[in-house]
């Protein structure tokens, strides 16, 4: 017998008995791991994905309730937008193009989820129009102008109104767009395809067609995320099986945790699955975390399981199974707690993306951990011992080497370690200060995909694809029929349209202009606001064309100004509402009874991206502080926890260095970076001390000491950062340019945590020589082999 | 020629014409449009508009029509909501050309024309156009026989009517019940270019008062945008209409109704 009971305190027992159990019905354990995956496999098919921002956001969230309020109050959507270009000569103005225009009009009614009283194009808009002794509010052109005098005609029209003017006809007069607005509950991907194919099916002579719009972007998203999903997920595993194939060189150690990866993935997608919680764009790294973080379990007992089989020749499989997890357990528990810890802290974020992959990180890290302590003993247990063949004992022989000398010239600069340390630090703190936060949603697809070219384009020739909402509102029902209050708000869209990037703002005070201009007889003079309340009350009442309702309530103490920005930026955004906000207050600061509120999709989609790379911040904190916690309580020691910290603080602050010198942008995909840094990376160092801590009490010092833990734990950390960075590596090949960033700086972030580990700690647990790795009593450690260590000594 | 009920009419005490045993659908239109042909009366008209939200808006009325030679007159006074109150809608249908349609607005001073071309908007912000307030036109449309029905248990012929070309008001087809009893137009639904219904008319509470039939209530309800507005007589008084109350002087007098 190898293990001897009366060595375990009470816990082992515990453990004991339950790998006893594990090992003896080693069928049944896993016929129930079978059937557990099976279970949540079943849950995959319920999967969604979700990318519309407004569904991210914590419901009652002030930008969102605004959002809300306006889209039920004044039946706003948000619309697709086909922009129609044509470069020749005179542009858009001639019956070709035109006709084409025309035909999009009609034929985006047809597509299932579009709204079809909420089309804007120069072929569905009313004008307001008035001659001597009349006026008519009419449509623009409900027909094609069949000649060149027509044409004149329409376009003369056209460009007197600043509502269509450089709106809906590019002021270059090179394009022109049809807005329709959508469903919020309709398929926007799929919207995105029927334009796509209607636009496809339609006679071109010089005209290019563009198509953008919110609910296209996150529609489309969406997609991309299901594909990347699919395409990810094998090519992980397969990074994954050649990891394993290169490290252990044999079936059992590619299968064993090739197995209980994919069984945690499942588990933890099945469950959310279950759940009824869809996947968000930023999910899509949770598997691809879960198998890079879960195979570290594996990694560890297999190897330990072939040095053991070395060591202790002739005992059964079930003997040895029950030997290597008892040494096992603990560092397999304790690195999945500190890790899962490290993705809860995502949940101190208000955003459901962000909490979800956290929780659900979390979820597969324990999954993975189950799977380790139940599957693997039970096969483990199913084996016969092997026979280590001699040329494998020569493979982990040359790396024991490797990683001693590696250990020796550590020992040797370790002075120079340190300094290295220190001016990492220095490198960040200086990059770091000057990391800005932006994000842009076109940073989701590539340069040369369709969307952001034409959002780009519109976003040049038209006044903007992104929408802000300023809405007024008072008590007093008719409020908004007082001509001073009315002229306010057309002061207000003056001063707004000033404003960088903002390209159009209509209100009810457009319509209002036209009309009392349309009154007395089309006289540029009085393009006013009407002057008494009578007026403006009978100009509503009588106007009776477009969607006057988007603009202002019945009860008329509601009114929405709608501005459209011309960019996706999120900093550039911020800028714009601020200013808004800012104007708003200015204007209207008079009129105290009424309630002055700036938002729309642009506001919500800055609000999202704050409060995800603010949240992350706080989560960084937070999860260092909890790690720090856990190690001090594991190691009872507070210089172990601070020592444990070092690495992945070191890491942490190097990634935002990194973006800072780089110029990359802090958004929520490299936010997320430091929170997978800290769960994964903290592993190294705890493994590290760790062994570290064993070797010292066994009574190794000095140059040795550094030896033998980088032969066992370093070159363990190794194999674990490897694997890790190899699959983080795999986002490279994703659609999305964030998941790529993604993961070349969760790979940074990894190889730093990695370094500072097996390079800083030693040189730092040398230099301070802490009581916590101090023999006991002064009395050296035994040096045992079948020892139950922290680190089951790899 | 052109009838048409006007939103006045179209509540109007109605004379009944006799029923033949068997119509044909042109002939059926005709005796249609003679039955809702009003006498001279004056009426207290409230129109409800609802979205779909259930928010409303309120106008209130008074209209006098009278037809003269079969071609009827019309005019408004707006008395709800205040801003709205004293306006002035004034509409003479014409033989052969566009109707005359002016409005007057007591700040603006002088009546202004309403163009023609506006037929097809929406009258007040309501759900009905102003055509939509006319009775089908037996020269306008290819009328056909759909069927027979009831409407709240009135026998009714269904007549559909197809539109082609510019002057469709939208619509590609209408179908409308006209009871057989008295040839009252009682319920029409009307179909987009795609043959998807967008709107449908019904019209409720019809009696007899003195002879002729009472048409007290108008319903129109937009589906597509689940929208509706309701048309309703609140009083109403068969007697001679003056012919000065359809000039601009009468428009321009702020003070009469």
């Amino acid at each position: 017998m190898i293990d001897r009971d009366f060595k375990y305190g009470p816990l082992e027992r515990a453990f004991l008995l339950f790998f006893k159990l594990m090992t003896g019905h080693r069928i049944r354990v896993t016929l129930t791991c079978v059937f557990i995956t099976v279970f949540f496999g079943y849950g995959l098919r319920y999967l969604e994905s979700e990318a519309d921002v407004t569904n991210m956001l914590p419901q009652g969230y002030p930008s969102v309730v605004h959002l809300d309020r306006i889209e039920e109050e004044f039946e706003y959507n948000e619309s697709v937008v086909v922009a129609v270009v044509n470069e020749e000569p005179g542009g858009i103005y001639n019956p070709h193009t035109l006709g084409l225009i025309k035909q999009i009009s009609d034929r985006m009614e047809d597509i299932r989820g579009v709204r079809n009283d909420q089309i804007r194009s120069i072929f569905t808009v009313t004008d307001i129009v008035g001659d001597e002794g009349g006026f008519a509010v009419v449509p623009l052109s409900e027909t094609m102008p069949e000649n060149a005098e027509e044409i004149a005609q329409l376009r003369l029209r056209i460009e007197q109104n600043t509502m269509f003017h450089g709106t809906l006809v590019a002021k270059s007069s090179v394009g022109a767009i049809v807005y329709a607005a959508v469903s919020p509950v309709a398929d926007h991907a799929q919207i995105y395809l029927d334009v796509r194919e209607m636009l496809d099916g339609l006679d071109v002579d010089q005209e290019q067609f563009y198509v953008t719009g919110n609910p296209v972007v996150s529609g489309v998203i969406g997609r991309h995320v299901e594909a990347d999903m699919a395409k990810m997920m094998p090519l992980v595993a397969i990074v994954i099986v050649l990891m394993l194939i290169l490290i252990f060189r044999n079936v059992l150690g590619v299968l064993l945790p090739l197995v209980v990866v994919i069984c945690s993935v499942v588990v933890a997608m099945g469950m959310q699955a279950y759940l009824g919680i869809p996947i968000y764009p930023m999910s899509t790294t949770v598997p691809i975390v879960i198998m890079a973080i879960g195979v570290a379990d594996g990694i560890h007992i297999i190897t330990r399981y072939y040095e053991a089989a070395r060591d202790h020749p002739g005992v059964t499989g079930r003997q040895l199974s029950i030997h290597v997890m008892m040494e096992m357990w603990r560092p397999v528990v304790m690195t999945s707690f500190t890790t899962a810890i490290g993705f809860m802290s995502l949940l101190s974020s208000t955003m459901k993306p962000v909490m979800y992959t956290g929780i659900f990180t979390a979820v597969g890290v324990l999954a993975a951990m189950f799977f380790s302590l139940t599957l693997i003993p039970a096969s483990l247990a199913m084996m016969h011992p092997p026979k280590t063949r001699q040329e494998q004992s020569r493979w982990w022989a040359r790396a024991d080497s490797w990683f001693s000398k590696a250990g020796a010239v550590i020992y040797r600069f370790r002075p120079m370690v340190i300094f290295f340390g220190v001016l990492l630090v220095a490198f960040s703190v200086s990059g770091g200060s000057v990391v800005r936060v932006d994000s842009d949603p076109m940073g989701n697809f590539n340069e040369d995909d369709p969307i952001p070219i034409s959002t780009k384009l519109i976003n040049r020739l038209f006044s903007g694809t992104m929408n802000m909402n300023t809405t007024l509102e008072s008590e007093t029902e008719k409020r908004f029929l007082d001509p001073a209050v009315l002229r306010a708000v057309g002061k207000y869209q003056e001063q707004v349209l000033q404003i960088p990037h903002v390209g159009s703002s209509d209100s009810v005070v457009d319509f209002l202009m036209m009309m009392n201009q349309a009154m007395y007889e089309n006289d540029p003079e009085y393009r006013t606001v009407p002057g008494t309340k009578n007026l403006v009350g009978n100009y509503l009442m009588l106007y009776s064309g477009e969607n006057i309702n988007q603009y202002i309530n019945y009860d008329r103490d509601f009114i929405n100004i709608q501005t459209r920005v011309a960019t996706t930026s999120t900093s550039k955004l911020e800028k714009v509402f601020l200013k808004m906000e800012q104007i708003a207050t200015d204007t209207f600061g008079e009129f105290d009874d009424i309630e002055v509120q700036t938002g729309g999709m642009g506001r919500v989609i800055v609000d999202m991206i704050n409060i995800i790379v603010y949240g992350q911040i706080t989560s960084i904190f937070l999860s260092i502080f909890g790690v720090f916690c856990v190690t001090t309580i594991m190691f009872r020691s507070f210089t172990a926890g601070f020592l444990s910290i070092v690495p992945i603080t070191l890491a942490t602050a190097g990634n935002f260095g990194f973006m800072g010198f780089f110029g990359i942008p802090l958004e929520p995909a490299t936010a997320v970076t430091s929170c997978i840094g800290i769960g994964v990376g903290i592993d190294y160092a705890i493994h590290f001390i760790a062994k570290y801590q064993l070797m010292r009490r066994r009574g190794i010092v000095d140059k040795e000491l550094v030896c033998c833990t980088m032969a066992t734990a370093g070159k363990a950390i190794f194999f674990n950062a490897a694997v890790v960075i190899a699959g983080f590596m795999v986002l490279l090949s994703s659609q999305f340019p964030a998941s790529r960033h993604l993961g070349l700086m969760v790979s940074l972030n990894m190889f730093i945590s990695f370094a500072a580990a097996v390079t800083i700690l030693p040189a730092l647990l040398l230099r301070l020589n802490p009581a916590f790795c101090k023999p006991k009593n002064g009395i050296k450690a035994p040096l045992e082999k079948d020892e139950p260590t922290l680190n089951g000594g790899i | 020629m052109k009838r048409i009920i006007s939103i006045t009419v179209a509540m109007l005490l109605l004379g009944v014409s006799t029923a033949f045993a068997e119509l044909s659908a042109k002939q059926i239109v005709i005796q249609s449009k003679v039955a809702i042909q009003g006498s001279s009366s004056v009426n207290k008209i409230k129109m409800t508009v609802t979205n779909k939200r259930g928010d409303e808006q309120v106008q209130k009325m008074i209209t006098r029509t009278k037809t003269v030679n079969g071609l009827n007159q019309q005019i408004s006074t707006f008395l709800y909501p205040d801003e709205t109150k004293g306006t002035k809608f004034l509409k003479i249908e014409k033989d052969n050309q566009n109707d005359i349609m002016k409005i007057y607005i007591p700040d603006l001073g002088k009546p202004r024309t309403i163009s023609s071309s506006q037929r097809k908007q929406s009258f007040m912000g309501s759900d009905f156009t102003y055509e939509d307030l006319e009775a089908l036109q037996p020269q306008k449309g290819q009328h056909s026989i759909f069927g027979n029905n009831t409407f709240e248990d009135a026998p009714c012929y269904v007549i559909q009517t197809n539109y082609s070309g510019k002057k469709s008001a939208g619509y590609s087809k209408t179908l409308t019940w006209i009871r057989k009893d008295n040839y009252l137009p009682v319920k029409t639904e009307y179909y987009d270019k795609d043959a998807n219904l967008i709107k449908v008319k019904t019209a409720h509470e019809i009696y007899k008062k003195k002879d002729v039939w009472v048409l007290k209530k108008l319903v129109m309800k937009n589906v597509q945008k689940n929208h509706q507005t309701v048309i309703e007589v609140v009083e109403s008084e068969i007697q001679p209409v003056d012919d000065s109350y359809f000039t601009e002087q009468f428009l321009r007098q702020t003070d009469k109704y």
